[in-house]
């Protein structure tokens, strides 16, 4: 019996030894930024012109509390992000270990030559989690992480906060690993949230637009807004609505709305028609005018009239512009298609698909409260 | 040979056993071998499965019906002779070896994968085969109560696993049926492996207290499994889409990376860390079973030895394990092993009862 614990004591403290590490030494990337390494885009490279390197920055915060920077930033240029992380022994001590990194920023440029190369050493590296929240930046990546931060302790910091579930808090879309990879499924694309530097501060700038890997576009807060409402991503935000009345306007002011959404589908031969219906709830945050809404019955409807004009109005154009330039589903709704006829159309789906049906917008909009004052 | 091996077991630890021996770390991988062959159609696939572990159960039952007070061993060597009995008790020692071995090398695989990455897979294999020694040297009525208490464990799993419920979008599991009768069959052909374990009964039927509720319970063990499986299915369907799974090793633990709960960063350790119970569960049973076995061929005295002998068969899922030179022939191992469950869960019961048939009141008097 005693041979027995002694044995299951050794072999419970053995895979310590091997596993062992001290935190102190560990460099734990919070943020990363995948651009493309400069020398390679300018041809300066050693590299054939037609394979670009890629430049992988990173920011780790300083465990020891003893040293004067919160955190450092740390650039390795390298094949594939894999390769990359490789070169940080040459100039960076410590085992350097990504498993609590949050968030990943892709310069613009390396979004546009396809993200699936990338993405490999996440996925599979087994330590790795598929929440990291991913973002593009207009401009190279690396300059995000450059931003000073003087109220939060590092920029990933500021950007997890954020980035992470920023659907909750107003019509950005918030993407992941996990979404990036489910969106790579035929019918699918997917959409990332568009980092810009404005008066040295971070901020989101709209959605990046992706056909698969690789992003083909780029669109404002206005139509990120659509985008969001027709993709069906559940969110709250904030909505302006200005109320004209013989081209006077006598009632402006703003409306926290949640949204929803629901897809029917018919199929005549090879025609496809969607109809997609946007289900907007919410409360009156504030208006200009001093009219009463007991005294003006009308208000609360004009009010929720002129936000489902609003909003068709700029569906439609959204829907126009994917269809036209894009030629892409970022709405996610050829899934309805393929639920029925899969087998048919998934070998086709993403040439030619979306271009080519007839997409209906019905947006119904309640205004449910009108808060406090009358 | 009642009373001698650890004591019987009851009804309700048999449900648990099965259970046992049939959920482990597969579970975390069938949904892409399923779904890579039928489709949208898999979890349909996973459920017409269950036929196969019921009709194993079935002969099970009638054969131990006819000869309630036999161990496999005695008979195997009263239908098929001293000889042909024998040959028949080593391969199925061979398959428990071979099919368990896999078993122990794919977990330790994904222990050194997601939990160990820098500790030798010799240690970590070792680390398992002894617990299975351990656990099986001490009789069939602690394999049983243990089998209860990893089932309570199972359940708890069994709920983090359906966390990421929130990712899943339904239009990943239409449209049903197009896979054709072609994709599903070949579906269930596959997932049928899936519920190998069900012939521990084999072993175990002499060992129950109750042999009348035996039928029954094999019943609710195979359809508390069955629902799991199915479950585990339409969850990594609906999260991934078939296609997405394809790229996945194990996308029933990569589920678990797809969400974030608070305070609990990584919640797929926390299930990692459950799950070694549940992984080394079923070579414990399977291994018992097979040490029986060669216990009472060899004719030793059961309390005596079978720990040693279970040690040998320890040694050789040890090494058998440590052979294959990747994970990916260990999947390829592992689809030959489970063509092995249609040979001992369904083929065996059923030459033996034939032979049973056949010999009629011969068996009784040689028993």
């Amino acid at each position: 019996m005693l041979l027995v614990f002694i044995m299951a004591i050794q072999i419970i403290t053995l895979s310590g030894c091997w596993d062992y590490r001290d935190i102190n030494s560990v460099a734990l990337p919070q943020l990363g930024a995948y651009d493309i390494h400069e020398e390679s885009r300018s041809g300066t490279s050693d590299l054939p012109q037609e394979e670009k390197l890629v430049d992988l920055t990173v920011v780790i915060p300083n465990l020891s509390e003893e040293v004067k920077a919160k955190f450092r930033i740390e650039k390795t240029p390298g094949l594939l992000i894999g390769n990359s992380r490789g070169q940080k022994p040459y100039s960076s001590p410590g085992d350097y270990s990504p498993a609590v990194a949050s968030i990943i920023v892709f310069g613009e440029d390396e979004a546009a030559t396809g993200l699936n190369k990338l993405n490999e050493a996440l996925s599979r590296g087994a330590k790795n989690p598929h929440t990291v929240n991913y973002s593009v930046a207009e401009g190279r990546g690396e300059n995000i992480l450059r931003v000073p931060t003087d109220d939060y302790s590092t920029m990933g910091d500021y950007l997890r906060l954020l980035l992470r579930s920023s659907e909750k808090r107003g019509f950005i879309p918030s993407s992941t690993l996990h979404q990036f990879e489910v969106d790579q499924n035929p019918g699918k694309n997917p959409v990332m949230p568009l980092l810009i530097i404005k008066d040295e501060k971070v901020m989101v700038n709209g959605a990046a637009i992706f056909n698969k890997d690789k992003m083909i576009g780029k669109v404002g807060l206005k139509e990120t807004q659509y985008l969001m409402m027709l993709r069906g991503i559940e969110s709250n935000g904030n909505l302006p609505y200005i109320l004209n009345k013989d081209g006077k306007i006598y009632d402006y002011g703003s409306l926290s709305i949640t949204n929803n959404r629901k897809v029917t589908m018919e199929r005549n031969g090879n025609e496809f028609t969607f109809n997609i219906s946007i289900i907007l709830e919410g409360g009156l945050n504030e208006h200009s005018s001093n009219v009463l809404f007991t005294q003006n019955k009308d208000l609360r409807k004009e009010i929720e009239d002129q936000v489902t004009s609003d909003i068709t109005e700029g569906c439609n154009k959204f829907i126009k512009r994917m269809q036209e330039e894009y030629k892409v589903d970022c709405i996610d709704i050829s899934k309805y298609a393929l639920a029925k006829w899969r087998k048919e159309l998934q070998p086709t789906i993403d040439q030619g698909f979306i271009e080519n049906v007839a997409i209906k917008v019905d947006v119904k909009m309640k205004l449910k409260s009108i808060g406090e004052l009358n | 040979m009642k009373d001698k091996a650890g004591s019987t077991i009851s009804s309700k630890q048999l449900i648990f056993l099965i259970i046992g021996s049939q959920i482990g770390i597969r579970l975390l991988y069938l949904p892409r071998e399923i779904t890579g062959i039928a489709q949208e159609d898999a979890w349909l696939a996973m459920l017409i499965a269950t036929i196969v572990p019921i009709v194993s159960l079935f002969l099970i039952d009638r054969l131990g019906k006819r000869m309630p007070e036999m161990g496999f061993t005695q008979m195997s060597q009263a239908l098929f002779g001293r000889f042909f009995g024998s040959i028949l008790i080593i391969l199925f020692i061979v398959y428990v070896i071979g099919f368990e071995s896999v078993v122990v090398r794919i977990f330790s695989e994904v222990t050194k994968l997601y939990l160990l990455p820098r500790t030798p897979l010799v240690v970590i294999v070792f680390m398992f085969i002894f617990t299975v020694v351990y656990a099986g040297s001490k009789g069939a009525r602690v394999i049983g109560r243990l089998n209860e208490l990893l089932f309570y464990l199972l359940l708890v799993n069994f709920l983090v696993l359906m966390i990421p419920i929130g990712e899943a979008d339904y239009t990943n599991l239409l449209p049903v049926g197009e896979a054709g009768w072609d994709g599903i069959g070949r579906g269930v052909l596959i997932a049928a492996q899936y519920y190998a374990g069900i012939e521990i009964l084999l072993v175990f039927y002499s060992l129950v207290n109750r042999k009348d509720e035996i039928l029954k319970a094999g019943i609710i063990a195979t359809g508390i499994t069955a629902v799991l499986y199915v479950v585990i299915v339409l969850i990594c369907e609906s999260v991934f889409g078939v296609a997405g799974m394809q790229h996945q090793l194990f996308p029933g633990l990569v589920l678990l990376k797809v969400v974030q709960i608070p305070v609990i960063e990584r919640l797929e350790f926390i299930f990692l860390f459950f799950w070694m119970g549940m992984g080394a569960r079923p070579a414990i049973n399977m291994g018992f079973a097979a040490s029986l076995s060669l216990t009472q061929l060899l004719k030793l005295d059961e309390k005596k030895y079978l720990p040693y002998l279970l040690m040998v068969i320890g040694l050789a899922m040890y090494i058998l394990a440590l052979l294959p030179p990747n994970l990916l022939t260990v999947f390829d191992m592992a689809r030959y092993a489970g063509y092995g469950f249609y040979v001992i869960g369904i083929v065996y019961p059923l030459i033996y009862l034939i032979m049973a048939f056949a010999r009629g009141g011969k068996v009784k008097q040689s028993a």
